[in-house]
């Protein structure tokens, strides 16, 4: 990614009303490139695509470092950054300002935060190529409209950015954040792509027509353990479209994807292993191994590696009929009665209910046993509220052992959901 | 003093937890204990009832520790004592 090759880009950028091609931002690129200087880095501190693509291009035309950083990022937290990073740049959206005691460490990488809502982000070097390197333009890339749910600073939604600019596609960006905003663009934009959470797909298929949504192509669900119901959903609605899923993990350097239709990832990897990927399992967690493994985060926390050299994850695994399922994240695990839960393995049974169209299980807190489960469950539209309660507790006394039975069900309207399109937990 | 209501919410709960194991109605009294074999119920329904209870009647009994009950009437007299 450069701007010569953004200077050439044939797509165009949809955001909100407005349509830009992504070749006219490599005039606003050319303006910024003015003021980089090899070694340099600069801070980009917006939720604008347009300034995105313009600045990374600029800063890896001119081997300069880029922090892309998102405007929920507090003012502190930006301050604290360009002086530890030495930063030369801050681009306040659209204004550049020069800053002093800049140090000259720039390479061209790409620091991308994670979202610090609670405390100050994590900042990952990503150098570009592993960025963007599976992501090329051929004859049908060109053609492809790509939606973008994904916050645009985070890993994900820079993946989904850079595959369209690349790929010579468009990409609509929506004008609100909001689940309506989403499917009403999808539609009127008639997308091509679309790469979201499970809890994304979940509530997008509530408020979309599928057959308005004919040239959808490519599926994609990623960012949160995938489970089967939602990947059903998903084949039901769109017959005609690819489903893919994700297991990414930027610790580890990872993504695996996988196309078959089921939840999980093939078993047998724990013994042959992905390429130059190790898998193993313990304690109920994968972990795994590679050369591309962050040791530590520029920000200064190290990564859980153990003297082996073994990355855990802290994503909870189980093998079931040649498969590697992910039951969630072993830091959520509720206590219930001395047992161990957790709360996206329940969800998962409970959304095979027909009438859920979303469902959260999360533990309160009790003086007998620890934790009791709870789940808060949205039934699908125009059904009685209490006929699917009587669904859930049927299936949950059916499929569960006893202490996942959540003995408390509650119906409310929705759940709540972070920017990142992930459950709020 | 125990309160009606609350064993009224004691025995609506206890069918409630009964019905979604398929078993039938019965009538819960004061004497009723609350953990044996003829309620049906687990110490995992139990659980969920107190923090319905707890909820409904805005009151946690146990904030200083668990407190031992055995009948329906001791449960509902523990919200009554309206510990806040």
């Amino acid at each position: 990614m450069n701007l010569e090759l953004l200077a050439s880009c044939t797509g165009h950028l949809c955001a909100g009303d407005q349509r830009t091609s992504f070749a006219a931002l490599a005039e606003l690129g050319t303006r910024l490139s003015g003021h980089f200087q090899k070694g340099d880095s600069v801070l980009l501190w917006t939720d604008k695509v347009d300034q995105i693509v313009a600045a990374t291009a600029a800063s890896l035309s001119c081997c300069t470092d880029i922090y892309i950083a998102h405007r929920t990022i507090p003012k502190e937290d930006i301050t604290d950054l360009l002086s530890r990073f030495g930063i030369r740049w801050l681009m306040d959206g659209d204004q550049v300002h020069a800053l002093e005691g800049a140090r000259k460490t720039g390479t061209g990488s790409i620091f991308v935060m994670t979202s610090g809502t609670t405390r100050a982000p994590k900042v990952a070097r990503h150098k570009p190529e592993s960025l963007f390197a599976t992501h090329r333009r051929t004859e049908k890339s060109q053609h492809a409209r790509w939606l973008l749910t994904y916050p645009p600073t985070s890993f994900a939604g820079l993946q989904v950015v850079f595959s369209a600019v690349i790929g010579g596609a468009d990409l609509v960006v929506p004008g609100e954040r909001t689940m309506q905003s989403f499917a009403k663009s999808a539609e009127q934009h008639s997308v091509t792509h679309i790469s979201g959470t499970p809890t994304f797909w979940r509530a997008f298929l509530m408020l979309v027509t599928p057959a308005k949504l004919r040239d959808l192509q490519q599926i994609t669900v990623g960012g949160e353990a995938v489970d089967q119901p939602t990947l059903d959903r998903l084949s039901t609605a769109f017959p005609a479209s690819r489903i893919t899923h994700i297991y990414a993990s930027t610790e580890a350097g990872v993504g695996f994807s996988v196309t078959d239709g089921r939840a999980g990832i093939p078993a047998s990897w724990l013994e042959t292993g992905v390429g130059d990927v190790r898998l193993r399992v313990r304690n109920d967690v994968l972990e795994i191994q590679t050369p591309r493994m962050l040791k530590r985060y520029e920000s200064g926390e190290p990564t859980p590696i153990d003297r082996e050299g073994w990355l855990s994850t802290g994503d909870l695994v189980s093998v079931e009929a040649g498969r590697l399922n992910f039951r969630g994240r072993s830091d959520r695990r509720m206590n219930v009665g001395g047992f161990k839960v957790s709360p996206e393995e329940v969800e998962a049974v409970l959304l095979e209910c027909e009438g859920v169209a979303e469902v959260q299980v999360s533990g309160v807190p009790s003086p007998i046993s620890g934790q009791v489960l709870a789940a808060a469950v949205v039934p699908k539209p125009g059904l009685n509220p209490e006929d699917v309660k009587k669904q859930v507790q049927r299936l949950a006394y059916g499929r569960l052992e006893p202490f996942k039975v959540p003995r408390i069900v509650r119906i409310v309207e929705s759940v709540a959901v972070a920017d990142s399109g992930k459950k709020v937990r | 003093m125990i309160l009606p209501n609350h064993m009224e919410r004691i025995e609506r709960f206890v069918n409630e937890m009964r019905a979604n194991k398929g078993l039938g109605r019965i009538a819960v009294t004061e004497s009723t204990s609350l953990l044996d074999d003829h309620t049906g119920i687990d110490s995992l329904d139990l659980a969920a009832l107190v923090v319905e209870l707890q909820i409904e009647c805005d009151l946690d009994p146990f904030q200083d520790g668990f407190i031992n009950f055995n009948t329906a009437g001791e449960l509902a007299a523990l919200f009554a004592d309206g510990r806040k």
